[in-house]
Parts: structure tokens; sequence; C-alpha cells
């Protein structure tokens, strides 16, 4: 927890838990900002490895910097229910909900997860800080809430050797363990709480722990994940799966409603793909009356996925005398597409996913040109030079297997 | 199907005028008060054996004329009494007084005693407040529009305004539009000279607020105490009998068309779900049902205490959470072995208000109180002794002098409301009194003080805020109580307001009760 401004000469970025280990072995010595936490870019000079790590073997992701907050109390069903979009009271404790929640113009102020710890205990992650808006809507029921960002370390385990490294080293077995649910269990002698959650797409988990075990639980989960391939991976090769999972990152494929400097900006859940997370026919929550209205009406915006051609795109590359030239890592910048010479859209993030050897990316698309398998205009740049190469509306997650959901036979 | 109509919560004039014209319309309307009887405000009440008082007001500054005219108050058996005499400013000599007749010729005459300049301009005064009170009172009767979006209907709603702009020219608007932000000072640099006239003038201006008159808008509160005016300054009419009979006359009507109502209920919760009203309970746990629900209360009682802050809407619950109440006004009321005497005031001239306010610059230090949490020290002190007017006030002889003193903030900084600061408030009111009443102290047998806690305790008025919220400019006309709720209506389906907490703000007059009773007929 943050003590007041304190900001000077000498602030530094914070230090995660595992920054002991993780900066010794970030031979890249990149790092990023997130949530104010320094955090490994890559690990290596460049993030193929750990790439491949997340989709072929198990990828170790430090996460601590997520906003997590404990709701505790007999009012904290009803108070999450009236907060989030999802319907909270059907959530059963060790399940985990994925959710957005909106301003009361039904527009996205963040999304995260709810994780049902007991009858009446929940914790909510957050990609922003969210303590305020948690608080004042609130008042007047019997809850407290904790800002649990510090106090609470956490790890992603992803890929599809995750769950042996965690049958090898949990007291408990993993094997029964459902995508979106979550369980207590010890790591050495180390209590902590797995959740099957993630932010890949892959088979793959998310463990909660106390900051005086961080390095504890590293240190076991690195030398017994050894066998397996775990590898430390940051946040570049994590970009590209999530695309490649289409799951959208706050301030990249859409702004807060909290920051949004012009109405246009925000995004309602229906606009962000995110319409089945929004249950119109549980009780009142906040938002609940403008998307009503927007449901009756129709969202403006639909998010979807679009996929680069690869013919065109190769000979617009041959024209200009070069080879293909394809990202390599995910890109966040604003992309016009078009229809005929009409911008009816824009693609938000985009990568080259090296599983799938597709060129993808996530949209924002008016309505009415939204429906998969249309086709539309990408805009490149060759040269300096604009080009528009067609791109084609495709169902997401564009990378989907089995093995994220499915549980041992 | 429900028992009612239409409940209303509370019994306030406003509630009360609300369920006559629902009443006379045929709704089914049941009244619910706290209080073991109804009139809220305009209560009367025994203080002491034998000893009557009007708790908060002595006067009726003005009635809005639908509702005297629609409920028929008069015909009913009310008596107000006009006064020729409607107010004296005490000067710091027997023979400096300044006494406010009902006709300005008069009065000018006794502002002559200090200023020929102010004598001359007076007539001029009164016009000007009447042609500038001209056009709230059209304000006062419409529903506020919903801004920013202002829809055809609203506008057309709003034609009435087009008579004063007529007949005042569109001048008028520019001097109301000027005015109405004003503070006092810079209003009576405008027109007069001598200090205890600009003081006496001004004290109308803060009434009831937590401000001095140095601070913006006391202008408009000066235009809200002399609506229907026409143009005497400090109008105001006195109940025959006490201000209680005002909600009794009140109460004839409401039995006449079937309206029930019912004292020591109190209103415990209004129960929402989905965001519409669906029924209220009481303190003993009865649930009682109806189509739609009317809050006599102040905004913060209904939707924080009564609706709850979990069945509001993030931002309308901040809105509604930063209204500003802030209650500094106190009541004290004095039984007297006798009647007093106040030099230079005749036997005839007794029954009127008196106000104690030598300068400007005193009403302010008065009101610096209020910014440190302390209670004035010299506060401003304006009194009636309403036993003049309704012997049956007191025993064979005897007398009471009821003042409301400013300032008494809700919040004391280093102690609280308990009978040591409210000794401290009756002394400094002595004080103050006893400069133009020398002797007082010895008549005075037994008193009681209604700090803003207490008042906020007896009729549940947040902060004792006697306007359910400060009228200061950012909390009139379509901001009040909210933007998003002004309209009587609120965020929650088939719940309305019609308290002082809505426009047109505090007083006797009912128009905010006619208003909302208007709005719901028109819905239904």
């Amino acid at each position: 927890m943050r003590q007041g401004n304190q900001f000077d000469a000498t602030t530094q970025l914070r230090l995660s838990p595992f920054f002991e280990r993780t900066s010794k072995l970030n031979e890249s010595q990149e790092w990023r900002r997130w949530s104010g936490y320094l955090s490994a870019t890559n690990y290596e000079l460049n993030h193929e490895n750990e790439y491949f790590a997340i989709r072929t073997k198990a990828a170790l992701l430090d996460i601590t910097p997520l906003y997590k907050y404990i709701i505790e109390g007999s009012d904290s069903q009803r108070f999450l229910n009236k907060l989030v979009t999802r319907n909270i009271n059907i959530c059963k404790v060790r399940q985990v909900m994925y959710t957005p929640w909106c301003d009361e113009n039904g527009k996205v102020i963040d999304d995260g997860t709810v994780q049902r710890l007991s009858e009446n205990k929940f914790r909510i992650t957050s990609a922003e800080p969210n303590l305020g808006w948690l608080e004042h809507n609130s008042l007047g029921m019997d809850l407290t809430i904790t800002d649990d960002s510090s106090t609470t370390a956490a790890l992603a385990l992803q890929g599809p050797n995750s769950r042996s490294i965690l049958n090898a080293v949990a007291s408990d077995s993993l094997d029964k363990l459902k995508f979106f649910w979550m369980m207590d269990t010890n790591l050495g002698d180390m209590p902590v709480s797995i959740s099957r959650t993630g932010y890949t797409g892959d088979l793959g988990y998310e463990i909660w722990m106390n900051p005086k075990d961080a390095l504890s639980v590293w240190d076991l989960l690195i030398e017994k994940g050894k066998s397996y391939g775990i590898t430390p991976t940051g946040l570049q090769a994590l970009d590209i799966s999530r695309i490649e999972a289409g799951l959208i990152l706050l301030d990249v494929d859409y702004i807060s409603s909290r920051h949004a400097l012009i109405e246009s900006r925000k995004s309602s859940p229906f606009e962000l793909g995110l319409g089945w997370s929004v249950k119109m026919k549980k009780d009142d929550f906040i938002g609940k009356r403008a998307l009503e209205k927007e449901l009756k009406d129709g969202p403006e915006w639909k998010f979807v996925g679009i996929e680069i051609q690869w013919d065109e795109l190769e000979k617009h590359y041959r024209q200009a005398g070069l080879a293909p030239g394809l990202p390599s890592t995910a890109w966040r910048t604003s992309t016009p597409l078009y229809n005929g010479s009409e911008q009816i859209g824009y693609a938000t993030s985009g990568a080259w996913s090296p599983i799938l050897k597709r060129y993808i990316a996530l949209a924002h698309i008016k309505t009415e040109y939204s429906k998969e398998g249309t086709m539309l205009d990408f805009e490149l740049k060759i040269e300096h030079f604009r080009k528009l190469t067609p791109a084609k509306i495709v169902s997401t997650p564009f990378f989907d297997p089995e093995r994220k959901r499915s549980c041992p036979a | 199907m429900a028992k009612y109509d239409i409940i209303i919560v509370g019994s306030g004039i406003n509630s009360l005028v609300a369920a006559s014209v629902l009443g006379k319309a045929g709704k089914k309307v049941l009244i619910l008060e706290a209080r073991d009887k109804i009139g809220g405000l305009a209560s009367t009440n025994e203080f002491a054996p034998g000893f009557k008082c009007n708790v908060i007001h002595d006067t009726v500054k003005w009635i809005d004329p639908r509702v005297s005219r629609d409920l028929q108050i008069e015909s009913q058996g009310l008596e107000f009494i006009d006064l020729d005499v409607k107010r004296i400013a005490l000067g710091s000599n027997s023979n400096e007084h300044i006494l406010f007749h009902k006709d300005p010729l008069t009065t000018s005459d006794s502002i002559a005693k200090h200023s020929n300049k102010d004598a001359e301009r007076w007539i001029d005064f009164t016009k000007h407040i009447d042609r500038l009170s001209n056009f709230l009172e059209q304000l006062y009767q419409l529903t506020p529009p919903e801004l920013p979006n202002i829809g055809l209907m609203d506008a057309l709603s709003m034609r009435s305004l087009l008579g004063p702009i007529l007949k005042q020219g569109s001048r008028g608007l520019v001097d109301l539009a000027r005015t109405a932000p004003m503070m006092m000072p810079e209003f009576m640099d405008e027109w007069f000279e001598n200090e205890l006239l600009r003081s006496a003038l001004s004290t109308a201006g803060i009434n009831g607020l937590s401000y001095g008159p140095y601070a913006a808008a006391t202008g408009y509160n000066f235009l809200h105490q002399h609506l229907h005016s026409k143009g005497i300054i400090h109008n105001s009419s006195i109940i025959r009998g006490g201000t209680g009979n005002f909600p009794e006359i009140l109460k004839q009507t409401l039995q006449s068309n079937n309206v029930e109502v019912r004292t020591n209920s109190k209103v415990v919760s209004i129960n929402v779900k989905n965001n519409a009203y669906e029924s209220v309970s009481i303190h003993d746990g009865e649930m009682i049902i109806s189509d739609q629900i009317i809050s006599g209360v102040d905004p913060k009682n209904t939707f924080i205490n009564l609706v709850g802050a979990p069945n509001l809407d993030p931002n309308f619950h901040t809105q509604i959470r930063n209204i500003k109440y802030r209650g500094s006004t106190a009541r004290i009321h004095f039984a007297l072995s006798e009647i007093p005497e106040i030099q230079g005031i005749a036997d005839e001239q007794m029954n009127t208000v008196f106000s104690i306010c030598p300068s400007m610059e005193k009403l302010e230090k008065a009101s610096d109180a209020v910014k440190y949490g302390h209670i004035s020290n010299e506060p401003y002190v304006e009194f009636s002794i309403p036993t003049t007017i309704n012997s049956d006030f007191a025993p064979q002889g005897k007398h009471v002098l009821s003042a409301s003193v400013q300032y008494a903030p809700y919040r004391l900084r280093d102690c609280e409301w308990d009978s040591n600061s409210k000794e401290q408030l009756k002394q400094n009111t002595i004080q103050v009194l006893e400069k133009k009443i020398p002797g007082l102290s010895k008549l005075i047998e037994t008193s009681v003080v209604y700090s803003p806690k207490d008042i906020e305790n007896e009729f549940g008025l947040t902060e004792g805020n006697l306007n359910h919220g400060e009228m200061t400019l950012d909390q009139l006309l379509f901001m009040r109580p909210t933007a998003s709720s002004s309209q009587y209506k609120t965020p929650i389906e088939n719940l309305y307001l019609c308290g002082p907490g809505t426009h047109p703000g505090g007083g006797l007059h009912g128009a905010n009760g006619f208003n909302s009773a208007k709005k719901i007929m028109e819905k239904t």
C-alpha cells in the first residue's frame, strides 16, 4: 500500500518480492513499468523462447503487480453483485469469475477476476487501482475492503506442462481443478491458493501466496520445473499469447471510462466483446439501466478478431522489393480499418502468431461491418508509404487449445 | 393491489399541501409522521408548564397563492394577522429604531431619522424588490427543467416567465441575474448609506444561512424572503392561535378528502428493488405498500438513511452526500414573568418582530463563528413576543419571548451540543437582548434552547438546517437538491420529493408540496 504521496527524486519503481530472483535472471535487463512495479519485458534477449514456453512447455511469470482487493463481510456478495456485470450470487466458494465492471452509464471502468474465497470473502483483481470506487459503492454495507495488492504475491504458471509441475510440488493433486476454479494447497511447506486462470488462453494456473514465501515458492518451482522446461517469462511473450487468446488489455484495447476525456473513448461491455458477461436478468447493478437501453438500441461498436491476409501482404512487400515484414513483437498502435474509402474501425493490438502462423489483431468495428467473414482493408506502412491490405473478420480466440479447459480423464 | 396510491413521509407544510392536492384529486393518500403530531417546523409546543411557543417560525413570510386559493385555507378558518409594523430594527437609542411599516411612506419617514437620502430612495427600492420578486414568483411555481437536455415541453412550461419579462422588460431579468448572486453589502451600496438600515435589510439576506452578509447570493436569499410581498420589506404575517394552526387547518382539508394521517409512525426504510420503489417499513416492523411515495424529509435522510446508499447509483450517491446542510440557526424561548420593556417602543408595537443588528460588520463577525466551529460571542438575534397576539401562550400576565439566533453552527469544534454549550449560547443571546431590554434576565422564569442538534433530533432535519439544505447558488433552482432530481422525481422510480430540499427551497409557503403534487398528477 502506498503511504501518502512520498514521491521525490529518489523514488524508484517498486520491486516485487520475486525481484531478487527475476533481476538476476533477466539477461536482457529490459524492464517495463507495470502498476508502479519494475517488471521484466523479456528475460532473454529475444522473447521467442519465452513465448514457446507458454505454448509448449511452462512459463513462469511474476504477476504480483496486479491490483488485488479483499472484500469481506456479510454484504460482500451483495456488494460485488451490485458492482460487476456477472452474477456473483451464483458464484460458488472456490469459484472464480472473470468480469468487467461499469460506471452508471454502462461504460467499462476495468476488468478482472472475482475469486470467492469463502462464503463471505472475495478477492477481486484489477488492472488499475479501484479502492476508491469499491469503497464509494460499499457505503452503507456491512463489509470491509482491504487493499491486498502488496500483501499477496502472485505467480502465473502457464503452458501445457504447468499441471505436471504443480502436481510435482503441491501437496494435493491438481487433476480435478477445473477451469476458473481454485484450491488451497501447500507447495513444499508454503501455503498457497492456486486458481486455474491466466492471461494466455492456455492450460495454466495462478498461484497466490504470502510475500514472505515468494522466494521459496519461486525456487521450488524452478527446481522441480526444470525437467518440464519451466521458463521465466516476461511481458513481451505474454502480450502475444493474450492476443492469440483474444483477451483485452486496459489502456490498449479500451480506455477506462474513468480516464476517457471524451464520451466516444468509453466502451460498454457489449462494445468490447464482453456481452456474454453482462447478466441482465440479475438484480440491479451499476450501469444496468444504461446497458438495457444499449441492448435495445443495439451497440454502435463490436470488438472482433481480424486476420491480415497473407497473400496480399506478401504481394505488397514484393512490390517494394522486400521480403514480407512481420512484427516480431505485439504492437499496440491504433491502426485504421477501411471499407472502401470509409474508415469503419481500428485495430488496437496485433501480433504475428508464431504458433498459428497467422497475422492477427484485435479491432473495434462498427456493428454493421462486424459480421464474421467480412473483408476489410487494414492499413500498413511499407517503406514509409501507406498501403491497404485485406483483412478478414474471424472468430476469437484465435488460439483455443482443448487443454485450456480439460481435466485429465 | 396496493391499498394506497401514495404514501407521504413526514407531515410538514409541504407534505400536507401535497397530500391535500392529491387527496382532492381523488388519490388514496397516507401520511406517515414520526412525531406525535403533524406540522413539522410549523409546530406550536408547550415548552414549560403553561408556556407555549412557535417552535421554529413565529411568522409566515409568504404563502404560495395556489395553496391559499386551491386549498382555501382562510375560509377553513386560518387567520393571518397582517400587522401594520412588520419589523423593528432596534437602534442604539430609543429614538433611532427603524420601523418597517406595511405602508412604504411611513417606513420612509422612519428612515428619514437617519438619512434623508435613504428615505427618498425607499419607495424606488420597494418597487425594485417587487419587480424582481415578480420573476421569482413565476419561477417558483414551475418544475425546474431537466438540464442539460431541455425539451420542448420544458421550454413551453416556462412560458409563464414571459409575463414578467413583458411587463418589466428584459431589464428586469437582467436586474434579477445581477442581484441574485450578489452579496448584501454590495446590493446595499447601490441603494442606502445608513448602516442600521443596511444591516436591518441584510438580516433578510442571511435568514437561515450559515454565511454572513458578505457571502455570495445573500441577495437571492433576500428576494426569497420577499416573494408575494408586493414590495413590502420584511413582509410577514402571524397566524392567530399560533403557527401550529396552519397544519391543523390543512388537516381539515385532508380529512374531508379521506387522506389518512398516522402519527407516531416513523418510517425506517423506503424499500427499493431494481431501482423502483416498492414499500415502506415503519419502526414497529409494519410494511406498507403504495404505488408511489413522496418524501417530505430532506434529501440526505430520504436517500442515504431511508432508501440506503447501496441502492443508489454511485454518481447520485456522491451528489446527495455533497449537499451542504450546515444548520446554524438556533431558537431560544424564554418564559417571562411579565412583558419586557423596550425603550422607544409603544405597547401596540410589541407584537412585531425585532431585530438587533447595529451594523453589517457585526453580522459578518457573528457569522465568522461558523468557520471556526464556535458559537457567536455576539450573535445576531431577532425575536418576537408571541403572547402579545396569543394571550393563551402563557399564564395570565406572563409572556413568552422567542428568539432566532445566528450563528450557532451544527458542528462545534471543541465541544458537543450539550447543556454547557447551550447555556453559553443562551447567555450570549441574553447579553445581546439585555442591551435593548435592560433587566430582561430578571424576568426569565425558564427557557428552552433548540440548538441545530436539537432541531435535528426533534424534527429529523439533517444538521438542523431549516431549509433542508443551504440556500446557496449551487443548491438552487434546477440544482436543488441535485441536477438529476430537481423535478420532484428522483432516479428511483415512483419515489418523489416534496420537502424544502427541492425547488424553491425553505419556508412555510407550500410551493414545493404544490409543485410536487402537480408533477405526480401529470405522470399518472
